[in-house]
């Protein structure tokens, strides 16, 4: 499964975003996710999501002045 | 308000039991021992005189403990007691209940009810006091010719590889014990794991709950379990409401994690609270305490000669009710066991299946309190927002209910994986009876006595009500689980009424008990062919525990032997 149309989708969440400050968004995402994992509802493929968010994770700030320092 | 004085049956005071006269002059011998009368240590005390093992059981208090304690006693818990013959008396004092309901602030997010099937002697759930449990089991014991060493308090021991000499106090001067086996079922102040210096595994967790029995003088409560998230008369925090016998009420109220137990349990404090929750003050305060939640385990149940059974072999939050129900289903798991090893009717390695089995259904229940735990008390901000909005949602939306995590209540250990299983060969309808699973229960009529009471049917009438009707007794020998026992049975379906089967089969020291459909029982229901999924030469093997040890669509003599033999360690 693949997006039918991501530009759309990404435009829509976008403008679904735009209005909300940083805790209403964080809210937002947080339903979203949850109504998105019970359409997946299998637990393999929700686990996988979880794995590739967390590897997808830029650098902070912090962790890059870490290792430089080391 | 003042707190009430507690009722007088929990505050009797026992006798303090005299040393024996034998003691005074050399260490006193005893098969096994048990530390501690509580509900764990006197359901094993039971069990294991039932099964002709003497016991010596010490108990250094001289009465029941503080307040109502473990209150939810589950169905397995209740089919253990009545194997034992303690149920009756609990079901007759204790509050049937099957519906709960979970809050959202103002809102009712969803009520379940538990609806056990029709057909089952024991209900879902009773809510009794523990006080109450322990009575009944004390009176069972005492009918057994037995009792408890009231004010007999285990200072020390000295373990060996042939046993364990014990140390014990009392009023009247020290003695000691020369036993084969200590069971220690002390709880979370146990002086066998102290003197053992073994350490729990496991997380404390920072919240603090306030807990109270209040005996609530007029109410519109339902005998339901009712939970709140953030409810408006304890914002921000978690409550629970449940009824127990008595007309008293268990409070449970989450506190904030920096609350100072002190504070927190002064009277007037708690009155205002439970004013505030009730709407009116037209009740009496007999018990608070303020706890923490706990997930801990030994390591090892099994240390050489002394073993460990409930609390004080591990802890789990209340939530889920497991902390009681998992203690005493420790105590089922272990006493055929150690009674055949005492007999010498298994080898000592035996008992290490006792650990397996028991470890593994701690760490189901330790899995299930710590994700309770997590989502009613969310460790950072961040969770806690997800955790809000995962209620806003199950406000609105039935397919966000199953996040909602109130505590989930305690379900009997299936010991799938168990060495002592023989894993199942032939195709069956029913997987809750994979081997390893506990035996379900069906009502039957016994074919010996033809003149005996008519068995309750399983109609309409939940198994809570005909438990509470008055036919108890009437019905006692119409259930399939009280014919089983507590020893080894091979359920049989005969291929043919007129097959010749015998009554007992020998496998090695053990003798098997034949139970055949139509021959020892009528299946008058016809629910034990349709839950076992029974068709002709089917046969399931039951451990004392009831467990199920093995099933075959069609046994024989030497599959029956192999599989009673892995059983008891042989194999």
């Amino acid at each position: 499964m693949s997006f039918e149309d991501a530009d759309a989708f990404y435009a829509t969440l976008v403008h679904a975003l735009e209005p909300l400050d940083k805790d209403e968004a964080f809210r937002f995402l947080c339903r979203l996710a949850l109504i998105l994992a019970n359409e997946i509802g299998r637990h393999e493929v929700l686990q996988a999501a979880l794995e590739e968010a967390a590897a997808a994770r830029p650098p902070r700030q912090e962790d890059s002045a870490e290792r430089s320092s080391s | 308000m003042p707190l009430r004085a507690e009722s007088s049956e929990q505050n009797h005071c026992f006798a303090a039991a005299p040393i024996p006269e034998s003691a005074r002059i050399e260490p006193e011998r005893a098969p096994v021992v048990i530390a501690g009368a509580g509900l764990v240590g006197l359901t094993l005390a039971v069990d294991l005189v039932l099964q002709g093992i003497p016991v010596v059981v010490l108990e250094k208090r001289d009465r029941f403990g503080e307040g109502s304690r473990s209150i939810c006693q589950a169905k397995r818990t209740l089919e253990i007691w009545d194997r034992l013959g303690a149920a009756e008396a609990m079901l007759k004092r204790g509050v049937t209940w099957k519906v709960g309901r979970v809050f959202h602030r103002e809102q009712l997010l969803y009520s379940f009810d538990l609806l056990p099937e029709s057909g089952h002697k024991m209900p879902a759930f009773i809510n009794l006091q523990q006080f109450h449990v322990e009575a009944a089991l004390i009176e069972r014991l005492q009918a057994l010719g037995a009792s408890v060493r009231w004010c007999h308090e285990l200072k020390q021991l000295a373990a060996s590889a042939a046993g364990v000499l014990l140390e014990v106090e009392t009023p009247a001067g020290s003695y000691q014990i020369d036993t084969e086996w200590l069971v220690d079922c002390e709880g979370v102040r146990s002086c066998a794991r102290r003197a053992l210096n073994l350490r729990f595994e496991g997380e404390i967790f920072a919240d603090k709950f306030l807990i109270c029995d209040v005996k609530i003088h007029r109410t519109d409560f339902p005998t339901e379990r009712w939970f709140w998230f953030e409810p408006p008369f304890h914002a921000g925090q978690t409550a629970l409401l449940h009824r127990q016998a008595d007309d008293v009420w268990r409070i449970d109220l989450q506190l904030t994690r920096d609350a100072d137990p002190e504070v927190e349990r002064d009277p007037a404090r708690v009155t205002e609270r439970i004013t505030r929750m009730l709407g009116h003050s037209d009740f009496s305060i007999e018990w608070v305490s303020v706890y923490a939640f706990q997930c801990r385990t030994l390591e090892r149940y099994v240390h050489g000669r002394v073993i460990f059974a409930g609390d004080s072999a591990h802890q789990v939050s209340p939530f889920g009710a497991r902390g009681g129900n998992g203690g005493v289903q420790d105590a089922d798991n272990l006493s055929w066991k150690l009674a055949r090893v005492v007999s010498g009717r298994a080898p000592p390695a035996l008992l290490e299946s006792y650990h397996s089995e028991r470890k593994a259904a701690t760490l189901e229940n330790i899995l299930n309190s710590t994700r309770s735990t997590n989502f009613m008390s969310p460790r950072t901000e961040v969770t806690r927002i997800l955790r809000d909005e995962a209620l806003a949602l199950a406000g609105r939306h039935s397919f966000a209910r199953p996040l909602v995590n109130p505590g989930r209540l305690s379900v009997p250990a299936h010991l799938t994986a168990s060495q002592l299983i023989t894993p199942d060969r032939d195709s069956w309808s029913t997987g809750r009876l994979a081997p390893g699973s506990p035996a379900i229960d069906a009502p039957i009529r016994l074919s010996s006595a033809p003149g005996s009471p008519a068995v309750d049917a399983p109609g309409r009438r939940g198994p809570a009500q005909s438990a509470h009707n008055g036919t108890g007794a009437a019905s006692d020998d119409g259930w399939l689980l009280r014919l089983l026992g507590n020893r080894f049975v091979l359920l049989v379906q005969p291929e043919s009424t007129d097959a010749k089967l015998p009554r007992n089969f020998e496998a090695g020291a053990e003798s098997v008990a034949i139970l055949a459909v139509g021959r020892d029982f009528e299946d008058c229901g016809g629910l034990v062919k349709q839950r076992y999924d029974l068709t002709p030469g089917a046969a399931y093997l039951f451990r004392p525990d009831q467990h199920v040890a093995a099933r075959w669509r069609v046994g024989s003599e030497e599959l029956v032997r192999q599989a009673v033999n892995r059983c008891l360690g042989l194999l």
